[in-house]
């Protein structure tokens, strides 16, 4: 069976626009997020938001306080292959949010996406990439991957490095339901980025991709003022599994 | 019954000197400088884990980005001696490598005695930053 050409995403993602409607009040008044840095974004044409990743409200928050452009988010492809009724209602929430499912499963699996993500960005669009791969399963700041790096050298679009903080506070990793705090939650983005495409038609090196992906997340690090720490967060999700 | 002697005194007696150790890296500066961000890399200085006299050397903040190379301060101390400074400058050398800078601000004679552990702390810096420089 070959993988195919490009991810499913559905073009309008109607379902962001009423999320957004139906969540923009009770969120503000929870979350009070202070955001500083928006004029990094830019307002129009093709850029790739880059957010640390702590909480389940990271990919409602920048939605939130980046109110003129839709963003079109990366996520697990999990989302859209649940069985049951829960699968079922995930799989059209996630689709009609027009959300591109991403296979994490290594090697070659996330060509579909990494495709599509690149038409989306020829397109014109905006969109939201959580380098780690997955939330953090300690509130830390983890090593980044490079798929991130590749769309933006392959596109050439720029790449906004942004950091949300407090909302591990909020709702940390397994949580839904958001705690209280008196503490405001923070939005920061950073000046975005842009790297050279590479020489030559061919893929660039892998040195090159991880120096470029350290860049990120050292101004993902700078902007959230997490700690460090050098490890794949979605390896200390499987150990926390078995 | 002798009265302790307050800092300024003690470092009036003892005038501090600035050792400075260097270290080319085969890694970008922000590689190293996300390295230095993460809360062990202070285990890499000897003796962090209590032998070789119990010096330390502690973290002040997360590296700082400057123009072109990223700087991070730290305090040491132990060695029965008064705590003093370092600074950690990490400035893009060539093409895809790094220089880094350690410097310690001490006393003259506990300079000499720190220096072997700034180097060997530089040491395992570099190699950390250069095996994950290589394994992409």
């Amino acid at each position: 069976m070959t993988a195919p050409a490009e991810a499913p995403v559905q073009r309008n993602g109607y379902l962001y626009w009423v999320t957004k409607l139906v969540l923009t009040v009770p969120l503000l008044l929870v979350l009070r997020p202070k955001v500083e840095g928006l004029h990094h974004v830019p307002a129009s044409g093709p850029a790739i938001l880059a957010s640390n990743h702590t909480s389940f409200y990271d990919w409602l928050v920048l939605p939130l306080v980046v109110r003129r452009r839709r963003i079109i988010f990366l996520a697990k492809s999990s989302y859209f292959t649940g069985a049951g009724l829960r699968g079922r209602l995930r799989r059209y929430f996630f689709t009609a949010c027009g959300q591109v499912p991403v296979d994490r499963s290594g090697g070659g699996a996330g060509e579909a996406a990494l495709r599509t993500a690149l038409r989306l960005l020829d397109e014109g669009n905006l969109l939201g990439v959580f380098p780690e791969g997955t939330r953090s399963p300690d509130g830390r700041l983890h090593r980044g991957r490079t798929g991130v790096v590749r769309m933006a050298m392959a596109s050439g679009a720029p790449v906004v490095p942004c950091a949300t903080i407090g909302l591990f506070d909020v709702a940390p990793t397994g949580r839904i339901l958001p705690r209280l705090s008196r503490r405001r939650t923070v939005v920061r983005f950073g000046p975005p980025l842009t790297w050279p495409a590479p020489a030559q038609d061919g893929a660039p090196e892998g040195t090159v991709l991880r120096q470029c992906t350290d860049e990120l997340m050292t101004l993902i690090q700078e902007l959230s003022e997490q700690e460090y720490t050098d490890t794949d967060a979605r390896g200390l999700h499987v150990e926390g599994r078995t | 019954m002798s009265r302790p002697t307050s800092f300024a005194a003690r470092v009036a007696r003892r005038p501090e000197v600035v050792v400075s150790a260097e270290r080319h890296v085969q890694a970008a500066p922000a590689s190293v400088a996300l390295l230095l961000a993460c809360s062990d890399v202070l285990d890499l200085w000897p003796g962090a884990g209590g032998q070789d006299g119990g010096s330390a050397l502690l973290p002040v903040g997360p590296p700082r980005r400057l123009r072109t190379s990223y700087e991070t301060e730290a305090r040491w101390t132990g060695l029965g001696a008064m705590p003093g400074s370092a600074v950690l400058r990490v400035s893009p050398q060539g093409r895809s490598g790094t220089l880094l800078r350690l410097q310690l601000c001490c006393t003259d004679d506990l300079g000499r005695r720190l220096r072997p552990a700034a180097d060997r702390f530089l040491a395992g810096l570099a190699h950390r930053a250069e095996v994950r420089a290589l394994a992409g």
